[in-house]
């Protein structure tokens, strides 16, 4: 456990919650990027991003430390961007545009969300934790509640059907 | 298409994952296949183009709401419905089951008019010795509509003992305590 995290859950469960405010801001933006690169969207990045803080806080007592904090934060985080019910928005329509350069981009974010959505959860998520996060896929495993192996082959499918996916742009 | 031996490897390569000695071996493959420098230009464009995905710019106004809500508690975490329904449901069971137990196991006042009952003496007598329960009673009067007169001259006929063992064997069949 990293050093910095164990000093700080310890001082959570003695009662400081002042602990719980400088953990808030270490993992802030990095869960709210795997929400966002989860879900493609910002209100459900939102939405479950603050889920995960009250989740983290809710049950920061009960931690044991016979793992990584942040391996315990990041399982709560993928556990709820998985089970997450995306809700139904209205699909922006860009076929009709003839496209200038700057629109390019548009389209080119819109083929990616579309393409990440596409793929199952636990692929998505795996692509996510090695290709955005930089994990490695022992660490993805053990976040993930998989093996190594498994790890590294959700990465993998991801890839090739997200090469299917994007294959205009390639 | 029949697909390299090489090509399982590609995304270790391009990853940085691939052993030293087996980096050097695939190099020297990928120069004289094409599959393979296709598939490798490929990945390194898909990650070229997934790369330029960025997650938008949060003001931290909305962090600093967030975490002093859950300090102060005005928002705290609720329980998903499946696990409320999975801790209600079996409490509900289990004391619908005490309730049920209780119920079953509940003696016969027997302050009730025994002839009330029934008229058979040795029915009664049964009774009076705690030998039989009320329950066994109402059993009895509804197994009673189905008896044949052979039976119910039978019954007549038995003594106490055999009357004893023809309710326990009527009991252990239809599940009564007695």
């Amino acid at each position: 456990m990293n050093e910095d995290d164990a000093a700080l859950v310890r001082r959570f469960k003695n009662g400081d919650t002042g602990a719980f405010d400088l953990l808030f801001k270490k993992y802030q933006q990095a869960l709210y990027s795997i929400c966002y690169r989860y879900t493609r969207n910002e209100d459900d990045a939102r939405e479950l991003t603050q889920d995960i803080f009250i989740k983290i806080y809710h049950n920061l007592n009960k931690f044991k430390e016979n793992c990584k904090f942040f391996t315990w934060v990041y399982r709560i985080a993928i556990n709820t961007c998985i089970s997450f019910k995306r809700k139904e928005r209205p699909e922006l329509e860009i076929k009709e545009y003839q496209p200038n350069p700057g629109e390019r981009n548009i389209i080119l974010k819109k083929a990616i969300d579309d393409a990440l959505m596409k793929l199952p959860g636990r692929q998505r998520m795996a692509f996510i934790l090695r290709h955005y996060e930089g994990y490695k896929f022992d660490d993805i495993g053990r976040i993930m509640k998989i093996s190594t192996g498994a790890a590294k082959a959700n990465h993998c499918q991801a890839i090739k059907k997200l090469r299917v996916l994007l294959k205009d742009w390639l | 298409m029949k697909s390299c031996r090489y090509s399982k490897n590609i995304i270790d390569y391009i990853e940085g994952l691939m052993p030293l000695n087996e980096r050097a071996d695939f190099e020297s493959h990928l120069k004289i296949c094409s599959d393979c420098q296709k598939e490798v230009n490929e990945i390194k464009k898909l990650y070229e183009i997934l790369n330029k995905d960025e997650v938008p710019e949060l003001n931290g106004i909305f962090f600093e709401d967030i975490r002093m809500r859950i300090s102060k508690k005005e928002i705290y975490y609720k329980l998903p419905l499946w696990k409320i329904f999975g801790i209600l449901v079996p409490m509900l069971t289990v004391f619908i089951l005490i309730l049920l137990n209780l119920k079953t196991e509940q003696m016969v006042e027997f302050s009730i008019p025994v002839s009330e009952l029934l008229d058979d003496e040795y029915l009664n007598s049964l009774l009076l010795d705690k030998i039989i329960d009320k329950k066994i009673i109402t059993n009895f009067e509804i197994l009673e509509e189905y008896l044949t007169p052979t039976v119910e001259q039978d019954l007549d006929e038995m003594n106490k003992d055999e009357l004893k063992v023809f309710m326990e064997v009527l009991s252990q069949r239809y599940n009564v305590t007695t």
